[in-house]
């Protein structure tokens, strides 16, 4: 029978059918022809002729090539030939990851493992980075925030905000800004038809809002007329106030309010966008300043910010305010210290998030990157076993036509696309630590109510996403696209050295980057031991404080403070509850008031000093021994001479041995200057001495620390912080009501004030190392992490391993050697990497000393006993890790191993 | 008259609509038809095994007839196709377009009545 399948198959040749479709477009057309052969031979002619008849028949149109190629069957792309290159780029870049996309599915649970490890890793990095980029590199939040510029004033090494004198100079004559103004935070209660509450509320300068860009939603801002001390009393209130406590009423403005016990006048809302402070919550409620700028005043405590002119450019600001700085000095000589540097523009995170602030944050960054690369070495080895085990499907990809290149991009399509998998679940994750760690965070820090998911949270999780899966995929990929062919198919499934190499190196830097962790933490924990056992210098025991969230306008002077605390005092006499009880101006251990100060009759020796304001009880309440002269007494109040109480430090600092008793300090006066004229209380006479206690912090030595008693104390320095002073309580039997007690002789003086907060004292100990104690917590999680993805990876390669090795091991057990000495060869392989990684650890250790030293306390960061501790810890670990596996090869069956290939 | 040009002409507006009603009618194979439009037409109408075969393969991809491989015994495997639900919609539509062109044109041309 004629065959006609060549003839159509060549009509067909031209057209991109696929191979089996071709097939039966073949098989049909030829029983076509056949049909028609056949009809021919079936009516009478010969098979020849009815051959011959067909056949012309069948050429003579010759148009099949042309009917077909319209078809869409006949255009389909090439087979996916595993190898072969298209030539396109894009076209088999879209090929490498639909590959890498079933590959990975395929293998789910390897696909499930990395993708977890690694979502980890990138989910810290990018919870740090949201917290990075929240607190220090957005933007500020209002209009035009890159126009609004900060003066500060450069003096003896670190940047300070402006005296009134400065501020007034500087908005004179500088010509590079449209606005200047300045703030304070000023005390601000609010009376809303009996409803009394503490707002938070800035007096503002001329032209504040001018400065910011905001405006405001009703009304209007200050008038000129408006500014002046006599002024009549006016306010802006915030959108939030607005709503919440004046219904969102347009009829707000123009109304009065009573603000610190005066009636205030509403003369407009604040936009909703306003947010200022932006390193706090945003205030309420702005008055006018009402400052007058007094030469005498040296006080540093005017922020100052401009709003840059059309057309001028930060530079050309900078070096504005800076050529203003010698005329300046001409003008006002005693203002300007020898070894300040002058006027200069800060950036807000320069001035508002302390340098402590920042390095923990860059330090925290450094240490989620090495549990990330700890990540990508776990990765990588599990990458490089899986290669390994596709050396068959490479050798054979190699032998259709792949390059190494190839192959190697192969292989980083698939790890490209594990680790944007893990990148999008570790956004998500990261979200969720941030939220954690901001809701744990002990600290104020400027801004960390801000933290999200925004553009460049989601741009550095992607970015590291990409380098890691670079990392960890061209460390596996390197070694098998190097050992395509080269001996594949008759390899021993030893593998080649360079693979196991790699995987040696991968383990030694999981160990040494582990290492670095642990010691961090194990630093940081030391520190934290250290701080817990150090006395204080008083004894919390049974010590109660008492604190009372706001000021009412009616506690103005110092001597309100002294009858109030006086009052309260009596009410608690021969109470069965409370053995002592004393007000002082602020706790141990939290904010209080320091002073520069000059000693009588010796003008060169001054400095600043801590200065608390206390009644009589003080020291005894506390259990602060009184070491000479005596304490403060009933008869310490105005009128009579000034008196005030040292303690050690004091004494040791300005009097070097010699008894202070009866010598004379000047309040506030430095070098001639006032500070502040109405702070001046010059020729207190020290009266007594008393230990030392920690004023500031348990890790900072004592401060020189000078008491007075309340009754005499200056009102300007009294209420500096208008805050009510606190009472500290010593409970007389354990389990007395001490807060009902307290709240009570409270509400008796004074009903109208609000509820008091009691705690114990011992909580504010605990506080005041909360940010320690975050720190150690945050390092150990994180070390405690990199522990586990070491063991982790420990486990995995030697597991690996040794089943590689099966045979090997089958032979030395055929051989003679026992169950121990196999899981002893096990135990050492595997440990081996591990101890030169801690080697390394703790040389990278002892290099990264001093990115930790300013963390610690009472260790060195060559600490032995901590390095001794964390490197057992670790090899612990590890050994336990390899425990298994050696256990499994120990009980290896020969006879099955060597049978096994 | 010119057999060949009509073949052509006319063959190219009703060619689908030729396929789909012999194939509606039941299913055949490529053979079969192109036997049964040279029979039916009186040898007016021919398809040659170079536009036959295009033809249905065109008609499969646009889904509205379906080849399926039959296998008889002691014969050859053979592709038979059959109307789909979609192009019998196709040939009814086909059907009344072709009547009503028909209609018009012989409407036109029909002779005028005294």
């Amino acid at each position: 029978m004629p065959d006609w399948a060549r003839e159509v198959r060549a009509r067909l040749s031209s057209l991109r059918f696929s191979p089996t479709r071709e097939a039966e477009i073949v098989d049909e057309l030829s029983q076509h022809l056949d049909d028609q052969y056949w009809e021919l031979v079936a009516a009478g002619s010969p098979p020849e002729e009815a051959e011959r008849l067909t056949r012309a028949d069948f050429q003579r149109r010759n148009l099949l090539t042309q009917y077909m190629a319209p078809l869409r069957q006949a255009n389909a792309p090439p087979s996916l030939t595993p190898g072969a290159s298209t030539g396109r780029v894009l076209i088999d870049l879209w090929h490498d990851l639909r590959y890498a996309a079933r590959t990975v599915l395929k293998e789910r649970g390897f696909s499930v493992l990395a993708v977890l490890i690694m979502a980890l890793g990138i989910g810290a990095n990018s919870a740090v980075f949201s917290v990075l980029d929240a607190v220090l590199l957005r933007p500020l939040p209002f209009p035009n925030a890159e126009r609004v510029v900060h003066l500060s004033w450069e003096g003896g090494g670190h940047l300070q905000s402006l005296s009134a004198v400065k501020f007034q100079y500087w908005h004179d004559h500088a010509g590079s800004f449209d606005a200047m103004a300045t703030w304070r935070h000023v005390p601000g209660r609010v009376d809303t038809g009996g409803e009394v509450s503490a707002v938070r509320s800035l007096g503002v300068s001329r032209d504040f809002l001018q400065v910011l860009g905001y405006t405001t939603a009703l009304g209007r801002g200050f008038a000129a007329a408006e500014e002046g001390p006599h002024d009549p009393k006016v306010a802006l209130i915030s959108h939030e106030m607005w709503r919440t406590r004046f219904g969102g009423t347009a009829g707000v403005v123009g109304s009065t309010i009573r603000l610190n016990d005066e009636a205030v006048t509403v003369v407009g809302v604040l936009d909703e966008s306003f947010a200022f402070p932006y390193d706090d919550e945003p205030a309420d409620v702005i008055v006018p300043l009402r400052a007058t700028v007094d030469p005498n005043d040296i006080a540093e405590n005017w922020p100052t910010i401009a709003r840059l002119r059309e057309g001028v450019t930060r530079e050309q600001a900078q070096a504005d305010v800076a050529s203003l700085t010698e005329p300046f000095r001409a003008a006002y000589p005693d203002q300007v210290s020898r070894q300040a540097r002058g006027m200069t523009l800060a950036t807000f995170s320069e001035l508002y998030v302390a340098a402590g602030v920042r390095r923990v944050l860059w330090s925290l960054m450094g240490a989620v990157t090495l549990v990330l690369l700890i990540a990508c070495a776990n990765v990588a080895n599990l990458f490089l076993a899986r290669a390994a085990q596709r050396r068959g499907e490479i050798a054979l990809r190699t032998a259709l036509g792949a390059t190494a290149g190839r192959i190697t991009r192969l292989i980083l399509a698939e790890s490209v696309l594990v680790a944007l998998v893990a990148g999008a679940l570790g956004l998500l994750l990261g979200h969720w630590i941030a939220s954690v760690l901001v809701a744990l965070t002990p600290i104020e820090v400027a801004r960390i109510a801000d933290v999200g998911i925004d553009w460049r949270v989601t741009l550095f999780t992607f970015v590291v996403s990409l380098a890691t899966s670079l990392l960890f995929g061209s460390a596996a990929a390197w070694p098998a696209a190097r050992a395509r062919l080269s001996g594949v198919l008759n390899e021993s499934p030893r593998g080649s050295s360079g693979r196991s190499r790699i995987r040696q190196g991968l383990l030694v830097a999981q160990s040494g980057l582990s290492m670095v962790l642990l010691v961090g933490a194990g630093l940081l924990v030391a520190t934290l031991i250290g701080l817990t056992h150090v006395d204080p210098g008083f004894d919390p025991e049974d010590l109660v404080a008492v604190r009372l969230p706001s000021t009412p306008a009616r506690y103005e002077t110092a001597q309100d403070f002294w009858y109030f605390e006086q009052q309260v005092v009596q009410q608690l006499e021969g109470s069965p509850v409370i053995a002592s009880i004393a007000g002082a101006s602020s706790l141990p251990l939290e904010r209080g008031i320091n002073t520069p100060m000059t000693i009588g009759g010796r003008p060169d020796v001054w400095g600043t000093v801590e200065w608390r304001a206390v009644t009589p009880g003080y020291f005894q309440t506390l259990g602060i021994a009184l070491l000479a002269g005596r304490t403060f007494e009933n008869r310490d109040v105005t009128g009579r001479p000034p008196v005030a109480i040292v303690n050690e430090a004091f004494a040791r600092q300005y009097f070097e041995g010699r008894s202070p008793i009866g010598e004379r300090i000047e309040v506030g006066r430095v070098q001639g200057k006032w500070t502040d004229p109405s702070r001046v209380s010059p020729g207190i006479e020290i009266i007594g001495i008393v230990a030392d206690i920690r004023e500031v912090s348990l890790r900072t030595e004592p401060r020189r620390t000078m008491y007075v008693p309340q009754a005499q104390a200056p009102t300007q320095l009294s209420n500096l912080r208008g805050t009510m002073p606190v009472f500290v309580a010593r409970g007389r039997l354990a389990g007395g009501d001490v807060e009902r007690a307290l709240t009570s002789a409270i509400r008796a003086v004074d009903p109208a004030l609000p509820r008091p907060q009691v705690f114990p004292v011992d909580d504010v100990v605990a506080h005041s190392l909360a940010r320690e104690r975050f720190g150690a917590t945050l390092l150990s999680v994180l070390a405690a992490l990199a522990l586990a993805l070491t063991a982790l990876g420990i486990y995995g390669a030697l597991a690996y391993t040794i089943q590689q090795r099966r045979r090997e091991i089958g032979i030395r057990m055929a051989l003679g050697a026992s169950g121990q000495q196999v899981t002893r060869l096990v135990m050492v392989q595997g440990i081996a990497p591990v101890l030169v990684g801690v080697l390394l650890g703790v040389v990278s250790s002892v290099g990264l000393s001093r990115v930790v030293a300013s963390f610690l306390w009472g260790v060195t960061a060559t600490d032995a006993a901590t390095l001794a501790a964390v490197a057992v810890i670790l090899l612990g670990v590890a050994l336990a890790a390899c425990w298994i596996p050696a256990r499994e090869a120990a009980n290896l069956d020969p006879v099955n191993a060597l049978n096994c290939e | 008259m010119n057999t060949r040009a009509l073949d052509r002409e006319l063959k190219k507006g009703s060619a689908e609509l030729l396929i789909l009603s012999l194939l509606d009618a039941q299913p055949r194979h490529g053979y079969q038809l192109s036997k049964l439009i040279d029979s039916r037409s009186g040898g007016q109408l021919t398809f040659h095994i170079d536009s036959l075969y295009p033809l249905l393969y065109r008609l499969e991809e646009r889904g509205w007839i379906k080849g399926t491989w039959v296998e008889e015994p002691n014969e050859r495997r053979r592709r038979f196709y059959k109307v789909t639900v979609e192009g019998r919609r196709v040939l009814a539509e086909q059907r009344k377009t072709w009547a009503a062109f028909v209609e018009a044109v012989r409407r036109v041309t029909g002779g005028e009545h005294a």
